[in-house]
């Protein structure tokens, strides 16, 4: 039996290797799908092991302390790994002059280790490594300034402005290509880079991470165990969260106090010394003044003395006056009496002269000396005026030094005074929030769990398909070898063989051909899907390069039994038939299947109208029921199977497409940091921003935003609630449903997107309970229903809003539509994105302004998400491709082989090769375009049923096939067939009329 | 191992006449009928037809020949399963030049009253009359026959040699028959002995004997 059947295998290599394909294929495909996620996160998982990526992560908006880590250490114990990182945002300019936002990392040593990819580790103090996305080979040894723009807080926590690279690394903190968001610059992190401890100065941590010491064996990422493990300790790592932010804001406020502390003492001393100085000053001007008065004074002695000396001067001079008058006199008498002696006469005019002269000199002295007193007594006088335009002057210095030192005076206490209610405001302001928040929030880690889902659900679905025509394959083709050797199987039955023996040889043809097929399935498909997917999402994810194949013996069994029964179980039925015969009966040739009329003919316009040939097409394609069956279903399942590809495909390729580009008319979205009412006082600020960016905005919407649920029937959705302005809303947002664009009701109701009311079953006109960000449940008549793929919305107007929860809605955001972009978004608009980039960034430096979160920026994340179904999607059609192929290739090969005695007499009739060759083909390629459009129907119900398997939380699929995906999918088909046909042209050209007519003897 | 099917086989006919070609089996008739049918190759030799070089014909041209100038009938009759009598006789005669009218051709070989059935639906004797009125409808120079009553019984046959007679006699058709029962020799216009490959033996009979008359 064994010679047998290596013979049988031999002779007829095709059709073993037929099966052993198929069966390959549906091993492959089953075992593949379903083993990938799990490589997929295992791979995750074990790169996250060994880089010791954190489980919880502490952050608070004021930072940790050294002693709050410490003291997180110190309370957590043994059980966790505990690390403090600093996180420092700067400016960066590019070589081309582009402001770009960088991220600066210390390098940890104990959790979230980065992997050094080329270079070297930093040694020094200013070198770092680059984030190896950004940055490239070529870029090692590169400079990175600490652009002049940064604030000199940015600038002073770097020791070192001027850093070089020294390597590239990659980091398990940033898994995919987002490097988060910031106040600086666009908003976008572009690069992160990881730094020496001494480099970034801060004096505290910008966030804590967390990790369980030990790990059991199977807490994989993802699994129902890591998420009990994560829930276990949240409130014990609460607990000290709440304590290390109660240290920090205690000392914090200690710190502002001091610091208010010895600014008070600052200014105090200031007072100190300014009325110190203003002593000191009033002191010198009162000397001054005192040395001016006794100037003065002396003056006025002078001048006294000048008088008196003056006044005896006169008196002298009178006196010698009243002598020369008495001697003049005298000299009359003498003069005048003769009995005076001439000696006395002229003693007395001697005395007179002497006098005389005396006194001329007397008189000439004191003239000068009158003049020289006056003189003097002008000079005091005048020293005496200086005296006192200088004591006018000292006098109004004073006046001035006092209003000085009363204004310097008044000043230090006013300062004093605004110290006093700053002190009250940042005390006031000193709040310091914690949060704890867990591996899931971080991006890359969620969003690569998303991912790994999807390929779940489409691995739930193909291998079933596959597998199903692999029995059908299996069951068409181990029927016909069994029929074509009738007479031998006759025969050995006739020599007295038993039943099972005989079977045995197909068994083992079938068995070992599905064996085979199933090795080489289980290993080729267990390599190969993995490494697709792995290459696809290797683009967004950066630990691609380690891809951990794993060989699930389940599934490997499982795969295993099922190919051994598809292809036994289709042979043993095979035979049974034909067993159930005596043997005379299988040694006659087997009676040629009567011809029947069809179903058409008993149409005549139809059948009268069609051609010999095509008449003789028709017939033979309904002849052999089973064979048309399998073809059917074959050639069917194959073009549903493209056809859910190409599906799947526009479903959600172009969801990003149509949320960014076609409901969205706007491009960013900005959080000012003071929410404002919508009534006209509260716009004056917001009316104020807007014309600042005249230039660059065309037109902006103010909407308030918060996240609130929709709750029903106890279940709870989040959804953002939206409250704003309902005329202006479709220039922003286009909320329609149909094609028919929906206007925010203005009475009470709200408008709600098809995914909250398809999983909440809501109906238009349904009241609904909505809870606001306060929990404040307000009951809601949901009027229309609205379109959208990206998380869950609900929109009102502010009146509603307010009738609603009885306060009206504050807005602190607002949707910015820019100048001259060019609408609709097309993500490889450069000019536009710039000209978006730019207004964010200009509008990013206001005051008034917090953040800004870019369309464009969401777009390209959720494109690159659906993109990555797109290799998947594409693996899968090609599967199907090969799937037809073989069905068709297999059927077809059967159908030339039992008809072989008929092509030759057809050609011994003299049909040319077109004529033989078409009259073998009509049916092939009718039996195509029937079973493509029989296909079409089945793939949209697949299609639906898959959608159904890969949803995903973030986005609502737009579950739709495109018209040209159904011409596609038909002219896939199509071309399949013809392929086989041309193949097979070969072998009906081979047909030999000498060895097929051959008399069965 | 090289088998020669054929050796030194080399005979003629004439137009018109009616030829049997005797021999055991394994002899090479069939593969002889073959070569002469355009469905064989020589290795080494030549074949006539018409003053036509069959052997250096190209396939296309074998083609043509088949389609024209041969008319062949088998002994397992080969009809196409899926088609009615009168739609098998006109497979036929849709490609021919000059072909006879189908439904004319079922009535002459007397199954008029049967055109519309399928072959599985017909008798042994019935089939092989489809065959010949499939091969006649093409109006063919020439019919070869390979053992045409070798799966019917005896009367059966019979009727069918007779009709191959008849349609001998009434037209210009040279019929070849082969088959390794001697009887049928007597009513033939040539017969050739064939055996072990090798023509061994051919001669003109004079004495030929209607159909009825041969007993076997």
């Amino acid at each position: 039996m064994i010679k047998t059947t290596i013979r049988d295998i031999r002779k007829s290599l095709g059709r073993y290797i037929a099966i052993l394909g198929i069966i390959a294929l549906g091993v492959g495909f089953f075992s593949g799908l379903k083993v990938s996620r799990d490589a997929m996160v295992f791979s995750a998982n074990e790169y996250l092991d060994e880089k010791k990526f954190f489980d919880y992560h502490l952050v608070s908006t004021k930072g940790f302390s050294s002693e709050n880590l410490q003291h997180a250490k110190e309370q957590l114990g043994k059980d966790f790994i505990v690390e403090g990182s600093k996180q420092v945002h700067f400016l960066y300019k590019t070589s081309k002059n582009i402001d770009k936002v960088l991220i600066a990392i210390n390098l940890p040593t104990k959790l979230n280790k980065i992997q050094l990819e080329k270079g070297r580790m930093p040694k020094k103090r200013n070198e770092v490594l680059g984030d190896s996305r950004y940055f490239k080979n070529r870029d090692i040894g590169k400079k990175i300034q600490i652009a002049h723009e940064n604030s000199d807080k940015t600038k002073s926590s770097f020791a070192s402005q001027r850093l070089t690279i020294v390597g590239i690394c990659k980091s398990p903190l940033f898994l995919n290509f987002d490097r988060g968001s910031s106040e600086l610059g666009n908003g976008q992190v572009s690069a992160f880079i990881y730094t020496k401890p001494d480099l970034i100065t801060n004096d505290y941590y910008s966030n804590i991470y967390i990790r369980f010491a030990d790990r059991s064996e199977d807490s994989i990422i993802y699994s129902k165990k890591y998420d009990k493990m994560l829930d276990s300790s949240r409130t014990e790592i609460k607990s000290v969260l709440d304590d290390i932010i109660n240290e920090r804001r205690n000392e914090l406020l200690s710190r502002l106090q001091s610091e208010l502390e010895s600014k008070r003492e600052e200014i105090n001393a200031g007072k100190a010394t300014l009325e110190a100085e203003k002593s000191k000053a009033m002191y010198a001007i009162y000397e001054k003044k005192a040395e001016v008065n006794e100037q003065k004074q002396q003056i006025n002695e002078a001048k006294s003395q000048l008088l008196t000396a003056r006044e005896q001067l006169s008196k002298q001079s009178s006196e010698y006056f009243a002598k020369l008058s008495e001697y003049e006199n005298l000299m009359q008498l003498y003069n005048n009496s003769s009995n005076i002696p001439e000696s006395e006469k002229l003693l007395m005019k001697k005395r007179l002269e002497e006098a005389s002269v005396f006194l001329a000199e007397a008189k000439s002295k004191l003239d000068r000396a009158t003049l020289e007193l006056e003189s003097q007594e002008k000079i005091l006088s005048d020293n005496k005026v200086e005296l006192d335009s200088g004591i006018k002057e000292l006098n109004a210095k004073e006046y001035e030094l006092e209003a000085t030192f009363a204004t310097k005076n008044q000043e230090l206490d006013k300062a004093l005074e605004q110290l006093a209610q700053t002190e009250q405001l940042e005390i006031k302001k000193l709040k310091v929030h914690g949060y704890c928040l867990d591996a899931y929030s971080n991006l890359g880690f969620a969003l690569f769990k998303n991912d790994s889902n999807i390929i779940n659900g489409v691995a739930k679905v193909f291998p079933i398909f596959f597998f199903l025509t692999a029995a059908l394959v299996c069951m068409t083709t181990m029927s016909r070898m069994v029929e074509e050797s009738r007479v031998e199987i006759g025969s050995l039955k006739a020599l007295g063989y038993s039943n099972f023996i005989i079977a045995s040889r197909y068994l083992i043809y079938a068995g070992s051909s599905g064996f085979i097929g199933t090795i080489i399935g289980y290993f080729l498909g267990n390599y190969l899907f993995p490494k697709t997917i792995w290459n696809a999402y290797g683009i967004i994810y950066s630990f691609s390069d380690r891809l951990q194949y794993r060989l699930d013996p389940k599934i490997g069994i499982l795969a295993f039994l099922v190919a051994m029964l598809c292809t036994t179980a289709t042979t043993w039925i095979s035979c049974y038939e034909d067993f159930r015969e005596n043997p005379a009966f299988l040694l006659r040739p087997k009676p040629p299947k009567s011809g029947k009329r069809t179903l058409v003919e008993k149409i005549p316009p139809v059948w009268n109208h069609l051609s010999f040939l095509q008449k003789v097409s028709i017939r033979n394609t309904f002849r052999y029921k089973q064979r048309f069956l399998m073809m059917l279903l074959g050639i069917s399942g194959c073009t549903a199977l493209v056809l859910t590809g190409f599906g799947v495909n526009d479903s959600i390729k172009n969801i990003s497409e149509r949320q960014f580009s076609q409901l969205y008319n706007f491009d960013y979205t900005v959080s000012f940091k003071q929410s404002m009412g919508f009534d006209d006082a509260s716009l004056l600020k917001y009316n104020e921003f807007l014309k600042s960016a005249d230039s660059h905005i065309d037109d902006a919407l103010l909407i308030h935003k918060s996240k609130g649920s929709i709750i029903k029937n106890k279940k709870s959705t989040e959804t953002y609630i939206i409250a704003t302005d309902g005329e202006k809303v479709p220039n922003f947002i286009h909320l329609e449903n149909y094609g028919e664009e929906k206007r925010l009701p203005d009475d009470g109701g709200i408008l709600i997107c098809e995914k909250l009311a398809k999983e909440n079953k809501i109906q238009k006109g349904d009241t609904v309970s909505l809870k606001n960000s306060k929990g404040q449940i307000a009951k809601l008549r949901v009027d229309d229903i609205f379109i959208n793929h990206v998380l869950n919305y609900t929109y009102m107007t502010p009146a509603t809003y307010e009738k609603a929860w009885g306060s009206p809605p504050k807005a602190s955001n607002a949707l910015i539509k820019v100048r001259h972009v060019q609408r609709p978004i097309d993500l490889h608009d450069k000019t536009s994105e710039n000209k978006i980039l730019d207004s964010s960034a200009s509008v990013m430096e206001m005051n008034q302004v917090a953040s800004i979160d870019i369309n464009m920026d969401t777009y390209r994340r959720i494109d690159a998400m659906m993109n990555n179904l797109n290799s998947v999607i594409l693996l899968i059609i090609i599967s199907a491709g090969i799937l037809a192929f073989i069905v068709l290739y297999n059927l077809t090969n059967i159908n030339i082989t039992e008809r072989a005695r008929e092509i030759a007499t057809l050609k011994v009739l003299g049909f040319n090769e077109y004529e033989t060759i078409s009259y073998v083909f009509r049916e092939i390629i009718m039996l195509t375009i029937m079973s493509s459009l029989l296909g079409l129907g089945l793939g949209r119900a697949l299609h639906a049923f898959v959608m159904l398997k890969i949803q995903v939380e973030m986005v609502y699929y737009d579950v739709h096939i495109m018209w040209y995906s159904y011409i596609y999918s038909i002219l896939i088909t199509i071309g399949f067939a013809l392929l086989v046909s041309f193949i097979m042209y070969f072998k009906v050209r081979r047909i030999s009329m000498a060895d097929s007519l051959k008399a069965v003897e | 191992m090289k088998i020669d099917a054929l050796t030194d086989a080399s005979l003629e006919v004439n137009e018109g006449e009616l030829c049997v070609i005797v021999g055991p089996s394994g002899a090479g008739k069939t593969t002889l009928l073959n070569i002469l049918g355009g469905m064989d190759t020589l290795t080494s030799g030549h074949v006539f037809l018409d003053g036509n070089e069959i052997s250096k014909y190209s396939r296309r041209e074998l083609t043509n020949y088949r389609r024209y100038d041969i008319g062949f009938v088998f002994q397992f009759y080969n009809l196409i399963q899926n088609l009615t009598a009168y739609e098998n006789v006109s497979l036929a005669t849709q490609i021919c030049k000059n072909p006879l009218d189908p439904k004319e051709i079922l009535e002459k070989v007397g199954l008029a009253h049967r055109l519309n059935n399928f072959p599985s639906q017909l008798s042994g004797g019935e089939q092989q009359r489809v065959a010949i009125a499939r091969a006649l409808a093409k109006n063919p120079k020439l019919l070869l026959c390979d053992e045409p009553t070798g799966a019917l019984d005896y009367n059966t046959g019979k009727s069918i040699l007779k009709l191959l007679q008849e349609t001998c006699n009434s037209t210009k058709m040279t019929i070849i028959i082969i088959t390794h029962n001697s009887a049928l020799e007597k009513i033939a216009d040539r017969v050739i002995h064939i055996k072990n490959g090798t023509v061994t033996h051919t001669y003109i009979n004079d004495n030929k004997l209607d159909v009825d008359l041969v007993e076997w």
